[in-house]
């Protein structure tokens, strides 16, 4: 098994080395960031939650009793943007089916946590993908309409393919004239490019689907239990020009409570959460204010341990890819067993920002 | 970077009037443009990116005419930006151009005359 984590860890840091030219154009921040610190260490407390990778999967699973979480290892491919399964922007854009299979995500995330004085080691698979129900809002698809509608690109071709014809034809042009006619083109074109991309709405109508399972075994032995599944449905709907509902729907199977880990029974529970986020944002996309609610309990599972049932928030971008959020109101206490009302204030980077592309924002 | 064309034939025989087909084939993975040019009055954009293939019917060469040139416009691609590419003139492979740009790249193009004989 170390074997093929090592490999799979090998072929991952070269596709994300060679990701980053390739998408890094159309990474915009559209969202408050999935992915944060404090999200790892179960504190968000929000009952909306798209597990992005399975490193998200497997710690959100016992966020209370992971306090000692090391040597944690995640890694998420996307194969469509990989070289070894390249898929075409033809293929991309001509079907929503297709777009589907192009976002999919695979994710494995491993750590370790002690657990009633017992070292678990934790691993987690997970898949999601995403869908802009309106193709015009996806990044790649602007990125293509933004190419045939380039005029300034045609003209800057125009000019260089002529003078090329010309000092073929004798004419005195220079080497250096038709490099920096030849840069006219791409500078033309990334001008579209980014005019294109400052009309992305951060509320464009999505939707977000993620599964992830995991198993939990005692260091040294053979004892392996199952975490749970988790099915999590996300949408993201929009009500006007900077406002949006965010519905989301996560269903867990199977659900290991980790705190009887060690002990002689295990306990397991099903359990449902459904929530409901309004947003409504300023023009310049810097700051958005939210209310939002669900119907998490005082069950018996960790992942409704700390989840608002109901509260009021402030999300404010401090920079590209970096934003503060606070929320405020009722939420299931760590325990589980009763309600509290609480206030968090939290920092999260958005897989833009970590992947260094928050400059290109 | 380099996209890089070049000529694989070292002439075309063609007809003066008769109707060339012109076909750029490449994997549909990048955005690209094309352009071929014929004397002064020839002048064939291929803008349809990510199309994978591109045709084009062009009548009427001059007699005496002795080249095409034969332009691309490679730009950073959501998918890929690998790119490799191939022209026909009536059905014959006249040349090819790859390359694949590099880290931090957006953009690069490339040109190559293909010898015509126009008789």
């Amino acid at each position: 098994m170390k074997t093929v984590i090592f490999l799979f860890a090998i072929v991952s840091a070269s596709v994300s080395a060679q990701e980053k030219d390739k998408i890094s154009e159309y990474l915009v921040d559209i969202n408050a960031a999935p992915v944060n610190a404090a999200a790892l260490i179960g504190v968000t407390g929000s009952a909306i939650k798209t597990i992005q990778t399975a490193q998200d999967f497997a710690i959100s699973l016992n966020p209370i009793t992971s306090k000692d979480t090391k040597d944690a290892f995640g890694i998420s491919i996307n194969p469509g943007r990989a070289d070894f399964v390249p898929m075409s922007g033809k293929f991309y854009n001509s079907s929503q089916l297709n777009r589907v299979l192009a976002n999919l995500t695979f994710g494995y995330a491993e750590n370790s946590s002690e657990i009633n004085g017992v070292l678990f080691n934790k691993r987690a698979f997970a898949l999601d993908t995403y869908l802009f129900l309106d193709e015009g809002d996806d990044p790649a698809i602007r990125g293509y309409r933004a190419f045939l509608a380039c005029g300034e690109r045609k003209i800057a071709e125009k000019n260089h393919k002529e003078a090329v014809i010309a000092k073929a034809e004798g004419q005195p042009i220079t080497d250096e004239q038709l490099v920096k006619l030849l840069e006219a083109v791409g500078l033309a074109q990334a001008t579209c490019d980014a005019n294109s991309l400052k009309t992305v709405k951060w509320n464009a109508n999505r939707v977000a689907v993620s599964y992830g399972r995991g198993h939990v075994r005692k260091e040294g032995t053979d004892e392996k239990s199952k975490l749970g599944e988790f099915l999590v449905l996300t949408a993201l709907l929009n009500t006007g020009v900077d406002s949006g509902v965010y519905l989301s729907y996560q269903k867990s199977k199977d659900e290991l409570d980790l705190k009887t880990l060690g002990s002689s029974s295990l306990m397991v529970s099903s359990n449902s959460l459904v929530a409901a986020r309004y947003v409504r944002g300023t023009s310049d996309a810097t700051l958005r204010y939210l209310a939002e609610i669900s119907n998490a309990g005082k069950k018996n599972s960790s992942a409704q341990s700390g989840v608002y049932k109901y509260a009021l928030g402030v999300d404010k971008k401090i920079t590209g890819g970096v934003w503060l959020l606070f929320r405020y109101g009722k939420s299931v206490t760590a325990s589980g067993n009763d309600t509290e009302t609480k206030g968090l204030l939290n920092l999260s980077f958005s897989a833009g920002c970590l992947l260094n592309q928050c400059k290109k924002e | 970077m380099s996209i890089s064309v070049k000529a694989l034939l070292p002439s075309i025989d063609v007809k003066s009037g008769e109707v060339i087909e012109l076909i750029m084939e490449d994997d549909g993975r990048a955005r690209v443009s094309m352009n071929f040019s014929i004397g002064d009055s020839i002048s064939v954009d291929f803008d349809d990116t990510w199309s994978g293939h591109r045709l084009a019917k062009i009548p009427g060469l001059k007699a005496g005419e002795t080249s095409a040139f034969a332009f691309v416009y490679v730009f950073r691609s959501a998918l890929n930006a690998d790119y490799k590419s191939k022209f026909y003139i009536n059905g014959n492979l006249v040349a090819e151009a790859e390359g694949k740009l590099s880290k931090g790249t957006d953009f690069d193009g490339g040109n190559v005359v293909i010898p015509l004989n126009v008789t």
